[in-house]
């Protein structure tokens, strides 16, 4: 098997300083691999240990500061790394993303079959990288996957989310497949992982490498901008109850659940 | 009859020139095909901004299910009007087995009726087929939207989508350069409509051609959530949410107990979730699900920003926590500062009490 798995540096979003004028500070901001993408790196790896001749790729576009989720994620056990770095990429919405992505995979990892990245980043939190990608490169993907189960030379079964229950899918391979936390076991690497991850490769490549075409990546290639930015405002007043806190919470409960309203309007 | 074609624009012969597309999802409740809630709220929602372009759009919902509903499809076509569809498309194909197929076929329709505007819920579903539709049309796509409305920009009227980023610290309002304008929208952050818009409308069958598409997929089975139906959070009246600061599974279920003892639906922060304390399907915030219940009581729960996210729209927020400085006090109607597991056992109590 050969795998792909995107993975992205985020901030760690629980640690956000701001600036008077604020704009967040991003110097001194914690950079993390994305949480959902550690559980897709493992899931590769829980493939790789079934079938050891299964080869990892890790795939991530950002700056170069990235490369060090990359290492991490070779000390993980991931075979080899790919960054795309180039200030042409920067400001891509997902839609521009996918495609930079896309790029790099047919023109330079060409051969593989399976993609796992995680369900969601947690900065931007849109979830539509992996079935973007999915589309970009004409495969079928699965999204909210809890736990890949089978996989085989051709296809490959997988336990989903969906809204109202679990489906177990069997998809074809070549796929992408979106995860979910808790859809493998995640270990820390050693010392020695650490150590041995410095003998893997781990390329860095621009647009021109990849043969990307410039209008279409990066801020220029990107359908959504950003209008403005800005705080959410905090409206509501805290009022501090320090006696009898207990008859205060029960009265706004007793106040709402006198009658059960039916959630949907009709049948 | 649904079936009929029924034309609106007489006495007007500037018609609408262009759609709002809304996907109208349907999920099983009951064992029968209903709509996800978050169709009226993206109908009410579509309704408005047709209503800040003057009516210039007009408000198409798409309708597709593989289910048998022939004794319920005009009831469930007046439900689509009354919440806000001028027009509904009722998409039909019997080899459109799963998200990649529907998102092929609403596709081909794009690519027919060139809508200007395209909303879709950010169900599951609803986030797995959008991006593959938004890539099909080389469009963009702005995920998890909070609020939507019409901006002037460069003379042109756009569609505003202002959605939270960055955990939840910052909101962005964004724009797209091409068409459709996409954007999905959360389940229970929008209002679905108060007053009943029409009783019938529009209706057009659409059969896609989907050439060359072979399912890449196949459901093996299903398995029903041991949970309810997850809607089922996101429209209660009342909620109580653990954080990490109920520590222990036994206090997660004295919390249960607590629900159960008040009619309200039981939910974590990410803490606990991934502290194991709640399953993930409970999650409150960015990454989980937004609610909007009359009362949430949020028990050891410090309030991250990602958190807050999820409950902005609940309309009082009673907060307990040991930590007089936790955040979420920043944005709670009632502060209580006390032991939330203290205050689990009295309210208990006292509600054994009464009963």
């Amino acid at each position: 098997m050969k795998i792909v798995v995107c993975i992205k540096q985020v901030p760690d979003t629980n640690d956000v300083k701001w600036s008077k004028e604020n704009n967040i500070i991003r110097e001194g901001l914690t950079n993390i691999l994305n949480p959902y993408d550690e559980y897709a790196i493992q899931a590769a790896l829980e493939i790789k240990k079934i079938d050891p001749d299964t080869k990892i790729t890790l795939l991530s576009m950002g700056p170069n500061c990235a490369r060090e989720t990359l290492e991490y994620g070779l000390a993980l056990g991931a075979d080899n790394a790919i960054l795309l770095s180039d200030k042409r990429f920067s400001g891509a919405d997902t839609n521009a993303t996918s495609k930079t992505l896309a790029c790099a995979i047919k023109n330079i990892i060409c051969d593989f079959d399976i993609i796992i990245t995680g369900q969601f980043a947690i900065d931007g939190d849109t979830a539509q990288t992996g079935p973007s990608l999915a589309h970009n490169l004409n495969i079928p993907v699965l999204t909210y996957v809890k736990k890949i189960l089978d996989v085989e030379e051709t296809k490959l079964d997988a336990k989903c989310e969906k809204e109202d229950n679990v489906s177990t899918i069997e998809i074809q391979i070549p796929c992408v497949l979106c995860v979910l936390k808790g859809c493998s076991q995640l270990k820390n690497p050693k010392i020695g992982d650490y150590i041995k991850a410095q003998n893997k490769e781990l390329r860095i490549f621009n647009a021109d490498d990849i043969k990307m075409d410039i209008e279409m990546c990066g801020i220029k290639g990107s359908p959504t901008f950003v209008q403005k930015a800005f705080r959410p405002e905090i409206t509501r007043e805290c009022k501090t109850i320090e006696d009898d806190y207990i008859s205060e919470i029960l009265s706004h409960i007793r106040k709402n659940n006198g009658k059960k309203e039916e959630t949907q309007p009709e049948q | 009859m649904a079936k009929k074609k029924k034309h609106n624009q007489n006495n007007n012969n500037q018609s609408p020139s262009g759609e709002i597309f809304v996907y109208a999802e349907t999920i099983k409740k009951e064992d029968k095909t209903a709509f996800h809630p978050v169709a009226a709220e993206l109908l009410a929602a579509a309704r408005k901004l047709s209503d800040d372009l003057c009516g210039k759009l007009k408000v198409s919902a798409l309708f597709f299910s593989n289910e048998n509903i022939d004794d319920i499809k005009d009831e469930l076509f007046k439900e689509l009007y009354q919440n806000g569809a001028d027009k509904i498309y009722h998409i039909k194909n019997e080899n459109i087995k799963s998200h990649i197929g529907i998102a092929r076929a609403f596709t081909e329709l794009c690519k027919l009726k060139n809508p200007e505007i395209f909303l879709i819920g950010a169900t599951i579903e609803g986030r797995s087929i959008a991006p593959l539709i938004s890539s099909s049309l080389d469009t963009g796509l702005t995920a998890d939207c909070t609020k939507l409305e019409i901006t002037n920009y460069k003379n042109e009227k756009k569609l505003a989508a202002t959605r939270p980023t960055f955990g939840g610290q910052l909101m962005a309002t964004i724009l797209c350069k091409k068409l459709p304008q996409m954007a999905t929208v959360r389940p229970s952050v929008l209002q679905k409509r108060e007053k009943i818009y029409k009783e019938e409308g529009e209706f057009e069958e659409f059969v896609p051609v989907l050439e060359g598409f072979i399912e890449p997929i196949r459901i093996l089975g299903t398995e029903l959530n041991k949970h309810k139906l997850s809607s089922e959070l996101e429209n209660a009246q009342i909620v109580v949410a653990g954080g990490k600061g109920l520590k222990t599974e036994e206090n997660f279920e004295k919390l249960k107990k607590l629900a159960k003892l008040t009619g309200a639906a039981v939910a974590g922060s990410r803490g606990a979730v991934d502290m194991g304390l709640i399953d993930k399907e409970y999650q409150i915030g960015q990454t989980g699900k937004t609610v909007s219940p009359k009362v949430y009581v949020a028990f050891g729960i410090s309030g991250a920003i990602h958190h807050l996210v999820g409950i902005e729209n609940a309309k009082t927020i009673i907060a307990i926590n040991t930590d007089e400085d936790a955040p979420i006090f920043k944005n709670a109607d009632v502060k209580i500062v006390q032991d939330a597991v203290k205050v689990l056992d009295e309210l208990i109590e006292e509600l054994e009490k009464s009963d």
